[in-house]
């Protein structure tokens, strides 16, 4: 019957087809999914036509073809995080004000139909697509961006009396936003910000789009002061308005994202929303947004898959075997050495496998803590790294490690990137012990009986590794195995020292880690301009310049240091990136940037990236043949899974 | 005998609080705490960054940076005057809730497996003493060897890995995914029972191959008492005099095991319900004590410490109803 059904909407949508010709907005007659159709006649929800803008997003894809509505997605991940794990409903919050376009390189309108921009880059007046609605039929509107930025962020109840340090905040003021009417709204900053659209096109983006004001009001005691204190008396878990705001907003200082998926009266913009929270059982599942703002080219409201359930699991290794066994359509970030499993068990599993490229300067950073408080004083002399980059014998990691996949390279942009620069992704990469040596002989002369190197001070030099366990895939163990042999033969004592990802994260806090190895994000496209971690110390996440990160993103921290002169100009010349107001301004300031990474040379790379795979069910049309994975681009979203659909 | 139990249930209030404090002092113990956790995640996810004064507001905000016997006391009041067991930071929601809403599977999968263990090692107990030394004993023993020395979530990894390999089945989870959020009804009762049996024969192993060597071992003391020699003398049948006394003399020991039986069974399970997929108590207490959600994790700790007290009452009032010769002093 449901079948049948859907076959009937399909016929009726392709007859309907010669009737109506496409011009994307005006005269486009708007077909709805089967299961929202049987609500919209139990009159549960308005008609179509009120439930979309008056101007959709269409989606045109090359890959792509008119799909049918209906089915069911089900995905495992692992861990007890809704958010993070439920990556297929996560990673399609990728969609804030712009989007990236699919070469990385720029972004698209979205939410905002449209951005004028002053000419230094430090006023943004957004036109909202008109009738976008909240997935409870509010619509979305200017003032939802100013709460957002205006009563939220700004409210030095919620943020602990300071604007939070980060995207928001290029200069030393917090920008302003000023609703000029429904469907306009301006965001001002005291500094050019020539980034913000580029920034907002990413991760940090979907908070600006996901304060729905209507809903969050009723617990902010500027908006509701009278009621306020029923409301915190009911919650057991709050003591005063701010605590109960935070535990109701998904964004914001003191928020906690996963709301979204925890709380189903949380309104949000997402293609599904969540219905049934993961609770105490092992499941949740999202069915899709009935006032969903993309249509396909036919005017069919997207998406086509009705509803995506989630499945918790413990034991990475119970998961991939009910995937090989066939309980799922997809899982989300499989084991590289896993993925011959999928090929040998296509037949029970029911997926094809979808090889893609990932998003990366380089497969894996070795670094070593330019500014540790006793060895910074070595590694800070280039040929030490010099030296210490011809050691390695590359072409053996990348085959034992890494299946033989991967061209040598430091970590770099890539060779397509408009941002490539050679001497940076080129520069040492010989394998040689002669050479190695001459360069570490210049700094370490000296060694003992046993041939190890020695201190300045006579001590025998043992540089401890510390190399997380939570490696995302990238077998950071499996490399650093093999560097302590290459070092040894270089006359250098390496000792491995394995640790959790928070033990990790400690060392890294209170600066006592020597040396680590970790990702190599900056590869495809412009990723490097807002991922710059590996060419200038401006992040958490980088080793070799770690107190000066510190120092540069929170003053009051006493683990920070002043970084001498060379890498202030280097930080300086990033935020001009950061400020440049046109793209080939912006390009021109980061091949600058890189070429002092290049002629500093802080990092040691590897090999370029290997690829990766996505198994996905074979009966699912309209997948891209390959897309870029990666962080900084959005996961999965780049395939637009709202297109995706079931051909069975 | 009421006066008895009374007693003993009063002994356990001032246990009780001795536990409480331990708990707590022991959660609060490694370094570090839900916020910095909570740092950790917001400076590596959502491109903020720590200012002091932020981190104030958010000890100040979970109580935190309060002295620790202040917290304690708060916690420790609001749990005897609210049953108010504290707030899970990890899952915004009361922690009695988290705890209570897996109780109920957990309680289901140890009883089951403490009935399955009880009724495969005791007839098996009896055999293998009685037929000392025969074939049967020891292929009982070898096979109880060889459950005691294989952990649980090995056995299990191996099922589910021959499930797969043979038949290309998945036989995780307890029940099947239309019925895993369903309400309860006669169906996902039946589903239940085609998936609990895994579990319940996987959890129980461990526990059943050491009863049957406490069984066979104390049976063999008795049957060579002078009691059975007079007994079979006066003609009574075999299994009639096995059953009614050197069995019920063997079952002593059996029974005071009870009191540890139960808590290890709860804490025995996590292991193999994180390698399973169980939605019961085991990887939410994991979890809790990963990111240091630290009234999850007490929650759980009062809770185990509880079953073991009252196991052990349990077992003493059965002890000293099964043997009359143990007084209630």
């Amino acid at each position: 019957m449901k079948l049948r059904m859907m076959l009937l909407v399909v016929l009726i949508a392709v007859l309907a087809l010669p009737i109506s010709p496409i011009t994307a907005q005006e005269g486009m007659t708007y077909s709805e999914s089967p299961m929202l159709a049987e609500r919209v006649a139990a009159g549960e929800l308005p008609p179509i036509e009120e439930r979309l803008p008056e101007n959709p997003r269409v989606i045109e894809m090359p890959w792509a073809e008119i799909g049918t509505y209906g089915g069911e997605l089900r995905v495992p991940f692992g861990g007890d995080s809704p958010f993070w794990g439920g990556q297929m409903v996560f990673w399609s919050a990728w969609r804030g004000l712009v989007n990236w376009n699919q070469e990385y390189t720029d972004w698209v309108p979205n939410l905002a139909e449209s951005v004028d921009v002053n000419e230094d880059a430090s006023e943004y007046v957004f036109h909202l697509r008109q009738g976008v609605k909240w997935s409870d039929g509010v619509p979305f509107t200017a003032d939802d961006i100013v709460f957002y930025i205006e009563d939220i962020m700004k409210n030095d109840a919620i943020n602990g009396g300071n604007f939070p340090e980060g995207w928001l905040l290029p200069g030393e003021v917090p920008p302003v936003a000023e609703k000029i009417d429904d469907y306009t709204v301006k965001i001002t900053f005291d500094v050019p910000y020539g980034m913000f659209l580029l920034n907002m096109a990413g991760w940090d983006g979907w908070q600006m789009t996901a304060a729905p004001k209507h809903y969050l009001e009723q617990f902010h005691i500027d908006y509701n002061p009278d009621g306020i204190d029923e409301l915190i008396a009911q919650n057991t878990a709050a003591s005063d308005w701010v605590s109960l705001f935070q535990l109701k907003t998904a964004v914001g200082p003191g928020s906690d994202q996963s709301v979204v998926m925890r709380d189903v009266e949380y309104p949000t913009l997402f293609p599904w929303i969540v219905v049934q929270p993961l609770g105490s059982g092992t499941q949740f599942i999202a069915e899709r947004n009935p006032y969903y703002y993309w249509v396909d080219a036919a005017g069919n409201q997207l998406p086509y898959i009705d509803r995506i359930v989630e499945t918790a699991y413990q034991d990475e290794e119970t998961l991939l075997l009910d995937v090989l066994a066939g309980k799922f359509d997809t899982m989300p970030n499989p084991a590289n050495e896993n993925r011959p499993l999928f090929f040998q068990n296509a037949e029970t599993s029911g997926l094809e496998v979808y090889i893609l490229p990932r998003e990366g300067g380089g497969v894996v950073s070795i670094m070593f803590n330019l500014t540790h408080p006793e060895m910074g004083e070595l590694f800070s002399q280039k040929d030490f790294r010099i030296g210490m980059s011809h050691a390695i014998d590359r072409q053996e990691i990348v085959d034992i490690v890494y299946f033989g996949e991967g061209n040598l390279r430091q970590v770099s942009p890539n060779e397509d990137s408009p941002l490539y620069n050679e001497q940076l992704s080129t520069q040492y990469l010989e394998y040689s012990v002669d050479l190695a040596n001459e360069y570490l002989d210049k700094v370490l002369p000296d060694k003992d009986a046993d041939g190890w190197r020695l201190l300045p001070n006579g001590e025998k030099l043992s540089i401890v590794f510390t190399v997380q366990t939570g490696d995302y895939g990238l077998n950071f163990l499996g490399v650093a195995e093999l560097l302590k042999e290459y070092y040894a033969a270089v006359g250098v004592d390496i000792i491995l020292d394995v640790v959790d990802n928070d033990i990790w994260s400690n060392r890294r806090d209170d600066n006592t880690m020597e040396a680590t190895i970790y990702t190599g994000e900056g590869g495809v496209g412009i990723t490097s301009i807002f991922d710059s971690r590996y060419f200038v110390p401006n992040s958490g996440s980088q080793i070799r310049g770690n107190a000066w990160a510190i120092w540069y993103l929170e003053k009051d921290n006493p683990a920070g240091v002043e970084p001498p002169q060379h890498i202030k100009d280097q930080l300086a010349l990033m935020e001009r990136v950061r400020q440049a107001p046109t793209s080939e301004e912006r390009i021109e300031l980061m091949q600058q940037v890189l070429q002092v990474a290049a002629d500093e040379f802080w990092v040691i790379g590897i090999a370029s990236p290997p690829t990766t795979f996505r198994p996905l069910n074979a009966k699912i049309a309209n997948v891209p043949e390959s897309w870029i994975d990666g962080w900084p681009v959005g996961g999965v979203a780049i395939a637009v899974p709202e297109q995706w659909y079931f051909t069975e | 005998m009421a006066k008895y139990i009374l007693k003993r249930l009063l002994y356990m209030i001032p246990m009780m609080f001795i536990i409480s404090l331990l708990v707590f002092v022991t959660i609060q113990l490694p370094p570090g705490d839900y916020v910095s956790t909570m740092i950790e995640e917001m400076r590596n996810l959502q491109g903020v960054n720590w200012t002091p004064q932020f981190e104030e507001a958010m000890r100040e905000r979970y109580g935190l940076n309060e002295p620790i016997l202040v917290q304690y006391g708060k916690w420790i009041g609001n749990i005897m005057l609210h049953g108010d067991f504290g707030y899970s930071f990890q899952n915004n929601a009361p922690s009695q809730e988290i705890i209570w809403d897996r109780l109920g599977m957990t309680v289901l999968i140890a009883l089951a497996s403490f009935i399955f263990s009880w009724m495969v090692a005791l007839p098996i107990g009896i055999y293998s003493a009685v037929r000392q030394y025969s074939i049967g004993d020891y292929i009982f023993s070898i096979i109880g060897f060889i459950g005691m020395a294989t952990p649980g979530f090995l056995i299990a990894l191996a099922l589910l890995y021959l499930a797969f390999s043979q038949w290309g089945i998945s036989i995780s989870g307890l029940f099947s995914t239309e019925y895993a959020d369903a309400p309860w009804s006669f169906a996902k009762f039946i589903d239940l029972l085609k998936h609990i049996w895994l579990p319940m024969v996987i959890v129980g192993t461990a526990g059943t191959a050491g009863l049957i060597r406490i069984m066979r071992a104390n049976l063999l003391d008795e049957l060579d008492k002078p009691y059975v020699d007079t007994a079979r003398a006066k003609g009574m049948p075999e299994w009639r005099l096995l059953l009614k006394y050197p069995v019920r003399h063997a079952l002593n020991p059996f029974i005071s095991t009870l009191g540890w039986t139960l808590p290890s069974l709860v804490a025995g399970e996590a292991i193999v319900s994180i390698v399973l997929n169980l939605p019961t108590t085991g990887p939410v207490y994991l979890q809790a004590l990963r990111v240091q959600d630290m009234y999850v994790a007490a929650g759980f700790l009062m809770l185990l410490s509880f079953l073991t007290m009252m196991g052990t009452l349990l077992s003493d009032i059965l002890l000293a109803w099964l043997d009359p010769r143990i007084r209630y002093q």
